[in-house]
């Protein structure tokens, strides 16, 4: 392979094995927290296992081989010659991590390479395996399954008449005659007859045992790459095969979908390849293709040949009950496992796990830009129908109405589709953390649950992909300061182990998303102190004050005078509200001492729209995010509350502090006899925000304000009225701690004093 | 809105000339690659930005797009009331930053679409041409005078860092 296919090949590979390496991460950290799990367990070793043959087939040979040393130590977990403790799987976890680089560096056209010491470490693991495994034991996963015993008496040489299909495709059987009852003994084969008690009686009478395979690959098969005419010359190589398949069921030509697998097979071969070997052919078809296979006894019966734990790396592949088939040809394979069987193997759960079923939707993936393009113009076409309605009133538009109604449903229809599209499930985000607090929890020699609420609530994907590292920064923090270490805890009467919840759920028409712990809960004295320090609050706050907590927010503080190996690298909380800001977000803390703190985020949904009020000042339209709005109020000409340089208003009775647009904007103009004042809520303050004039509310699509503006924090962006103009949008968070901001620093400067924390 | 060439339409000598727009800015001549202009707008109405940087004159709609429009004049030293009463120009350029980025650069007029041959290019004098001498990356002879060759490349990193300065 060379060139471009092969550059496509590869960037198929890279897609597959990140989603491998996401299940290898989550089935490493299920096989600790569910040890003996069979089921997770067989899936965590072939997600590996896929991942290695993937990488093997696009020819990046140190990938594959890295991943075998991780398959080998999950191989040795199954066989049940090693107990999984936490230091197995740290070095595994550790392990994929350093492989998620290998191949993300490889993606990126600068390869690492495997990393030696991990290679070592595992290495080191299969030299000295632990005790025997959990549950099961090493003598349990190891002994075969007394399924269907060794037949005494020879078997037929020849598979017996079959009754015949009602069509049989010769196709294969070509190839499978080339060696016709040659069945190669390689040493390695002997030598595993000799192992599993599994292996045909080949001494007693010559006979070679006979099987027979209905082999129905999945659908996707050909999707994945892989061919299953390859899986026959594999088969011809155990020994003389028959290939039967039923080419009824493919469809018509011009009902064919060219990639979908339609056919199955039933593959008579004779062996005396044990069934781990015959297995392995068939290594490639995972979830949803349907492998089982019979043999024949003695007296000429089919049996069903069962799962064989130890060796079986495709344990999803289920054998039906475990009576003689009749049915001569690739019946419908019954998924449900041989419970029978089940039971000699791994006594936890050798029975295949509940499968998952199989999608039934199907999906596509889609450029993450266009989509977005796609939700703008969506969205315009909502604005532009929107207008477009008020022609109704003309007259000659009337025999139009129907249509133009029928037009904006439409719009309004498609916009919301589109918009669903980009909403996902924040489990996308949460599944990351299990791995996040164990790792945590490691470091700090901390015991801490973490439970997860809510993780199928849905929000705009940008606001998934940006909420990771907020929450991360929360968690550590959490870890670090929070939680108290076990004997802390023991000591004031709480459970060992610190808690962290996340959740997340609907609040109205935002997603609130919340970090909880059950730690210490904030110290407001110590916040305080360190306030007044530092010159945010004047001294003698109360550490009472509402206002005490959202210290926390503002740049350069922490009260952490020491630095951690997980958190406090100066970095502040300021840096979590910056990024939930620019998400249109709010970020809260409740607190209470000795019983935890919660950080709520509040969230839009989606990040493409907005409801919005469209206001006028000094000539300039401007949008407010509606969600930002409490209440609109008229200032009739009314005088501050205080002296006319201190900005305050009073409504209905209480006094609340005002932003002037146009002082803000140092906008000049005679002003309006009577102006809007929008009330807003700032760090838990009501903050009235002045503004020329309310024009009406605007739905509006928000783009950004393009590459290099990002700085100019008071606007959130932009978006296109109906009549073609541009209008910035206004963030009031951002515009009331500018002039906050504004005002602390003319503080600074000794000749004005009183009131400082007005507008707060 | 009028939409000038965007295109080399030249077939013949393509590979050895080259195709550049011409505008003036204060008193001179300039020309930048026509392969950087994605297209060149009549001034419209724009959008003012309160507290964006200085030498942004506004946002504009650009087929529905939200796109900054920055003033060339003030980085080159020429002061913003000798605007001509002609109606100016604006140029909007593909930046750097990738393909569905664009910036508007308003000029005083672009009055023409001229090809010249690679060797017709000189390099810029050392100094002499005051605040735009960065900005400049050669020379060309044209009719009684020369045209100075814009590096786009800087003017927009630099309106990147005045950026960063902010309100």
């Amino acid at each position: 392979m060379s060139g471009s296919s092969d550059d496509r090949f590869r960037e198929m590979f890279y897609e597959e094995a990140r989603e491998l390496l996401i299940s290898l991460e989550e089935g490493l950290m299920d096989l600790e927290r569910r040890q003996g799990d069979r089921a997770h367990l067989d899936r965590t070793f072939r997600a590996a296992h896929s991942l290695k043959g993937a990488a093997a087939m696009v020819g990046l040979a140190a990938l594959a081989e890295f991943t075998h040393g991780i398959e080998a130590v999950l191989d040795r977990i199954r066989a049940g010659t090693m107990a999984v403790d936490s230091e197995i799987i740290t070095t595994l976890l550790e392990s994929r991590d350093h492989l998620a680089a290998m191949v993300e560096s490889e993606s990126a056209g600068s390869p690492i390479p495997a990393s030696s010491e991990l290679t070592h470490r595992l290495q080191d693991l299969l030299r000295n395996p632990g005790p025997s495994g959990p549950g099961g034991g090493g003598g349990g996963t190891s002994a075969p399954p007394a399924a269907p015993s060794a037949p005494a008496s020879p078997p037929p040489a020849a598979p017996p008449a079959a009754p015949a299909p009602p069509a049989e495709a010769k196709a294969s059987a070509s190839k499978a005659s080339r060696k016709p009852r040659s069945p190669r003994k390689s040493k390695k084969m002997a030598a595993a007859e000799g192992k599993l008690a599994f292996s045909a009686p080949v001494g007693d009478g010559g006979g070679i045992p006979s099987y027979r395979i209905h082999f129905t690959p999945g659908p996707d098969t050909f999707r994945r790459g892989i061919t299953p005419t390859g899986t026959f010359e594999e088969l011809a190589e155990l020994g003389p095969i028959r290939v039967e398949t039923d080419p009824e069921v493919v469809p018509p030509l011009d009902e064919i979908d060219p990639e979908r697998c339609y056919l199955s097979w039933t593959i008579h071969l004779e062996t005396s390849a044990d069934l781990a070997q015959i297995r392995e052919v068939f290594l490639f078809f995972t979830e949803d293709s349907i492998v089982s296979m019979e043999r024949r006894d003695a007296e000429g019966r089919w049996l069903v040949v069962g799962e064989e734990p130890s060796a079986s790396p495709t344990s999803r592949i289920a054998a039906p009950a475990s009576v003689p088939v009749a049915a001569p040809v690739a019946p419908p394979v019954v998924e449900a496992a041989a419970p029978t069987q089940a039971a000699n193997g791994a006594p936890q759960s050798a029975a295949p796990a509940p499968r998952t079923p199989p999608r039934t939707t199907a999906r596509i993936r889609v450029d993450a830009a266009q989509l977005d393009d796609l939700v703008g113009l969506a969205g315009e076409l909502a604005v532009l129908s929107d207008n477009l309605m008020g022609i109704r009133e003309l007259p000659a538009v009337t025999q139009w109405l129907h249509a133009l109604e029928s037009l904006q449903r439409v719009s309004r229809e498609i916009r919301d589709t589109t918009l669903d599209l980009r909403m996902v499930p924040v489990d996308e985000l949460f599944s990351r953390f299990p791995r996040v607090v164990r790792d945590l929890a490691d470091r700090s020699g901390k015991e801490i649950e973490l439970r997860i609420v809510g993780q199928e609530t849905k929000l705009d994907r940008t606001i998934v992909e940006r909420l990771g590292d907020p929450m991360v920064h929360l968690i550590r923090n959490a870890v670090d300061h929070a939680l108290e270490p076990p004997a802390e805890r023991l000591e004031k009467g709480k459970p060992r182990g610190g808690r962290i919840t996340l959740s997340a759920g609907h609040e109205g028409d935002r997603v609130a998303v919340r970090v909880e712990d059950d730690g210490r809960g904030l110290d407001r004295d110590r916040i305080v102190r360190k306030g007044i320090a530092l010159g945010m609050v004047a001294p003698g706050t109360s550490p009472d004050d509402p206002r005490v907590v959202s210290l926390i927010f503002e740049p350069g503080f922490s009260t952490r005078d020491t630095v951690s190996e997980l958190s406090g690298r100066g970095v502040g909380l300021d840096v979590v509200r910056d990024a939930v800001r620019a998400l249109r977000g709010t970020v809260t803390v409740e607190s209470t001492p000795g019983k935890g703190t919660a950080f709520i985020f509040r969230l839009p949904l989606t990040l493409a729209l907005i409801d919005g009020l469209l206001v006028e000042t000094a000539g300039g339209k401007y949008v407010v995010p509606l969600a930002q709005v409490e209440e609109c109020v008229a200032l009739n000409g009314q005088r501050s509350a205080l002296a006319d340089d201190r900005p305050c208003i009073a409504v209905r009775g209480e006094l609340v502090p005002m932003v002037s647009l146009r002082n803000l904007f140092q906008a000049d103009g005679p002003l309006p006899p009577r102006q809007e004042l929008l009330l807003t809520r700032h760090a838990g303050q009501r903050v009235g925000v002045a503004v020329d004039r309310l024009l009406g509310r605007v739905q509006a699509v928000i783009q950004s304000l393009g590459e290099g503006l990002h700085d100019v924090g008071r606007f959130s962006g932009a978006t296109i009225l109906g009549d073609g103009s541009v209008s910035l949008i206004l963030d009031l968070s951002a515009l009331v701690s500018e002039s906050r901001f504004a005002e602390q620093s003319a503080r600074m400067s000794p000749s004005t004093g009183g009131r400082a924390e007005i507008i707060r | 809105m009028v939409d000038l060439v965007t295109e080399n339409d030249v077939e013949s000598d393509r590979d050895r000339s080259q195709s550049f727009v011409v505008f003036r800015l204060g008193k001179e001549g300039y020309a930048l690659e026509v392969m950087r202009v994605q297209e060149v707008l009549d001034m419209q109405s724009l959008t003012e930005v309160p507290g964006g940087p200085k030498y942004l004159l506004g946002v504009i709609n650009l087929r529905g797009h939200v796109v900054p429009v920055y003033d060339l004049r003030m980085p080159f030293g020429l002061s913003r009331a000798a605007q001509p009463s002609q109606v100016p120009s604006v140029l909007i350029v593909e930046t750097q930053l990738g393909e569905s980025q664009v910036t508007g650069l308003v000029v005083d007029r672009v009055s023409d679409v001229l090809e010249f041959s690679p060797e017709e290019v000189q390099p810029p004098p050392q100094l002499g041409l005051g605040k735009a001498t960065p900005f400049v990356r050669g020379l060309i002879r044209h009719q009684e005078g020369f045209l100075l060759v814009l590096d786009v490349d800087r003017v927009l990193s630099t309106l990147g860092s005045l950026n960063g300065e902010g309100v």
